[in-house]
């Protein structure tokens, strides 16, 4: 199995995230290429240092750094992604940082693999989603970002005659995931989840080692230099099925179906400053040593009274009601803290977009290995190795 | 040995060098030896001399250099903080030369290693101690009363899972370099198999897997048994959150030990019912535990140089921890991770297909 990337130096940017560290994995075990990463910490390369690479510590916001990272490289993958609620941080690194990418790839020739998202689409509709589709409405800094980001990599380029190939992955899972792995994990362990209109609506999961393999692809495949790739899984989970997954690794059943309307609804009471008075009681109820000193006092045995009024009336979240008059196991996990998502994403969640890869199939020769079953079988064995299943 | 051929130093206080400004020297033996009234801190070495002048000027120690040979004659003591590659080299001049050296953890990458500096030590005399720190730590301490004193009965078995060095803030990239000697076992896991060995005593390595295809490992699993065949199980990661403790069985009763975080002894009785969990009771510890236990460290090594006692952690007991972690990789086996499998590499051609 000879590979084309067999020797060759490749730098890969964003490595010690949840893809850029699959891809690393797979370009030294699989196809014996000569990888360099650039890392802001040194031990964020803790783990690929069980590889022989070459670790390089410094910013991708500093074009020095991002010089002397790209010397001597074919292939530049570029998987970083700004993070936090920065927004200013967060387009530098999508912008100015893809920018400083391919002016360095100019320099050496290289071709630059930009990993941007399906979300620079608009994803609150129903329907085929494919390159042509119509791009998402600006407001969210995520999309608004990515989507400056991978306009600014085509544009400059094209300028300076740089090949440049973008991919659009879906809903990335997989071992060491975050947002669609451990957060999940950890929402349904400590709360519950709600399911937008049962969740019925299109997720779009691809597992992590598919998107692996179209950024391979993308780095070999010709004819290909300024355009954009979807990247998908081989089928189109809905988002029940998606979260089910996660409950039967967990043994717990712990989503639960709202309308969009009631989601919305359940989002605005969320948001609600609370009362002083019901959040002291809250806290009363939960802390047995303020309980005792409370009920110690004169109005000790008045509160009392106030609590369990309280408590029946106001303090238990929505669908709990029902829960309340069941055993008491269905008691406690009613009273487990339901997160309602915010109204951008609730649409989200109930639109059905049908995300395709068929321009990735016809291009880049890319084939989704992974269904859902099979990808989630590995990242339960992943799961239970971190710790995060009982 | 202390000190037999030189001279015993005075009340005064000792002249110390730090050689290798990286993290540990700046965040751990620095405010120890700023705080110490038994140290005068006069200089600093880094072969980015920029890193050591830094460091100097910001604590007014009076010299920087970039070799550490230019120590010699300026100093009685030196913290040898290099990467592990440079350990047995550096602190082998230090000694020849007659300078006492406390040397970070692991002492060397190997046996053979540490075999010179033993050598160089006991040819003029210089105290070499190690830097095993955690034995300061007042829950190693309290374990190690505790099974030396036998109150719990022989030892049936060890099981030890701890999480190492995510958050490490190293300065270079030399600890996670093949240079290193290797990964998380040599780097973090001399630090468990030191309080092992104090704390239940030497052991023999059995059986040892880890993660490194090509490069130093991030995942460990070593087996080992005690002189009296009890087996010990270790396992440790540099990504993973584990339970951060040690498990200790015994024949009248069980302890689990967190040295650090979480700090905790927790006490059951063979005779099962409830358990005794809870600290160690140490005020100072307690105050700023990673600063008292270098400030501790520092003490024990300024006793033993000034011929008081024996440095807790000497050569000998640093080369049988490097020992131990040179028959783990001696018998390594490759650590498959539940992600490493041979369908998920669907390779270029095939997916062209």
């Amino acid at each position: 199995m000879a590979s084309e990337l067999e020797g060759v130096r490749v730098l890969v940017v964003g490595a010690s995230g949840f893809l850029g560290g699959r891809l690393v994995e797979r370009l030294v075990l699989e196809h014996g290429a000569r990888v360099r990463v650039l890392v802001r910490r040194v031990m964020g390369a803790a783990s690929l240092a069980r590889l022989p690479i070459e670790v390089l510590v410094g910013d991708v916001l500093d074009p020095a750094v991002v010089e002397a990272a790209a010397d001597g490289c074919a292939v530049i993958f570029n998987c970083a992604k700004g993070k936090g609620g920065d927004p200013v941080l967060r387009r530098a690194v999508e912008v100015d940082g893809v920018q400083s990418l391919v002016r360095a790839a100019a320099r050496n020739s290289a071709r630059l693999v930009q990993v941007s998202t399906v979300a620079v689409y608009d994803l609150h509709r129903d329907g085929v989603v494919d390159e042509t589709s119509p791009e998402a409405p600006a407001g969210d800094p995520y999309a608004d970002a990515k989507l400056e980001g991978e306009r600014a990599a085509l544009k400059l380029g094209a300028q300076l005659g740089v090949p440049v190939v973008v991919l659009q992955p879906t809903v990335i899972y997989g071992p060491n995931a975050g947002v669609h792995g451990t957060e999940i994990i950890e929402e349904l362990t400590t709360g519950r989840v709600v399911l937008v209109n049962g969740g019925t609506g299109i997720c779009n999961a691809v597992y992590v080692d598919d998107v692996v393999t179209a950024l391979q692809l993308a780095a070999t495949a010709d004819q290909v230099f300024g355009e954009r790739f979807l990247v998908t899984g081989p089928e189109h989970p809905t988002w029940a099925e998606f979260f089910a997954s996660f409950e039967g690794m967990l043994g717990l059943q712990r989503t639960v179906a709202l309308t969009e309307e009631q989601a919305i609804a359940l989002w605005r009471r969320s948001q609600r400053r609370p009362w002083l008075l019901p959040e002291a009681l809250r806290a009363a109820v939960q802390d047995r040593a303020l309980r005792s000193r409370l009920v110690g006092t004169r109005e000790g045995a008045l509160a009392r009274t106030v609590v369990r009024r309280l408590r029946d009336q106001q303090l238990v979240p929505l669908p709990a009601r029902q829960a309340r008059h069941g055993d008491s196991a269905a008691t406690e996990q009613a009273e487990l803290e339901l997160q309602a998502p915010r109204p951008w994403l609730a649409r989200y969640l109930a639109s059905k977009p049908m995300v395709t890869s068929d321009k990735a199939r016809e291009l880049l020769g890319y084939e989704p290995a992974f269904d859902l079953e099979h990808g989630m079988a590995l990242t339960e064995q992943w799961a239970r190795w971190v710790g995060l299943l009982p | 040995m202390v000190g037999t051929s030189l001279k015993p130093h005075g009340a005064g206080p000792l002249r110390v060098g730090v050689v290798g400004c990286g993290a540990v020297a700046e965040r751990y033996h620095l405010p120890a030896l700023l705080a110490s009234s038994d140290v005068d801190l006069v200089a600093f070495v880094d072969p980015a001399i920029g890193r050591a002048e830094d460091l100097a000027t910001r604590v007014g120690a009076r010299e920087a250099f970039s070799d550490h040979r230019d120590l010699v004659g300026r100093i009685d003591v030196a913290v040898v903080a290099v990467p592990n590659a440079f350990h047995a080299a550096v602190a082998g001049d230090l000694l020849k030369a007659g300078v006492h050296v406390l040397v970070e953890k692991p002492m060397a990458r190997s046996v053979a290693e540490c075999d010179q500096m033993l050598a160089a030590a006991a040819e003029s005399g210089a105290v070499l101690a190690v830097g095993h720190d955690f034995r300061h730590y007042p829950v190693a301490r309290f374990a190690r009363d505790l099974f030396q004193g036998g109150l719990l009965g022989p030892v049936l078995e060890v099981e030890v899972q701890q999480s190492a060095g995510a958050g490490w803030p190293a300065v270079s990239t030399a600890i996670l370099s093949a240079a290193a000697g290797g990964g998380v076992l040599i780097d973090f896991g001399v630090h468990v198999l030191d309080l092992l060995r104090w704390w239940v005593g030497d052991m023999t390595v059995v059986g040892y897997r880890d993660d490194a295809r090509g490069g130093v490992e991030s995942e460990c699993a070593a087996e080992l048994v005690l002189e009296s065949g009890a087996p010990v199980r270790l396992e440790l990661s540099r990504t993973r959150s584990m339970r951060d403790t040690a498990v200790v069985t015994c024949e009248r009763g069980s302890v689990e030990l967190g040295v650090f975080d979480p700090a905790v002894a927790r006490l059951t009785l063979s005779a099962g019912g409830p358990a005794l969990e809870g600290q160690i009771a140490d005020e100072a510890f307690d105050r700023a535990p990673g600063r008292e236990v270098f400030a501790r460290q520092l003490s024990d090594v300024v006793a033993a140089v000034r011929g008081e006692r024996e440095p807790l952690v000497g050569g000998r007991d640093g080369r049988a921890v490097v020992a131990m972690v040179e028959a783990c990789y001696a018998q390594r086996e490759t650590l498959r991770l539940p992600w490493d499998y041979p369908e998920a590499y669907v390779s270029l051609s095939e997916g062209r297909s």
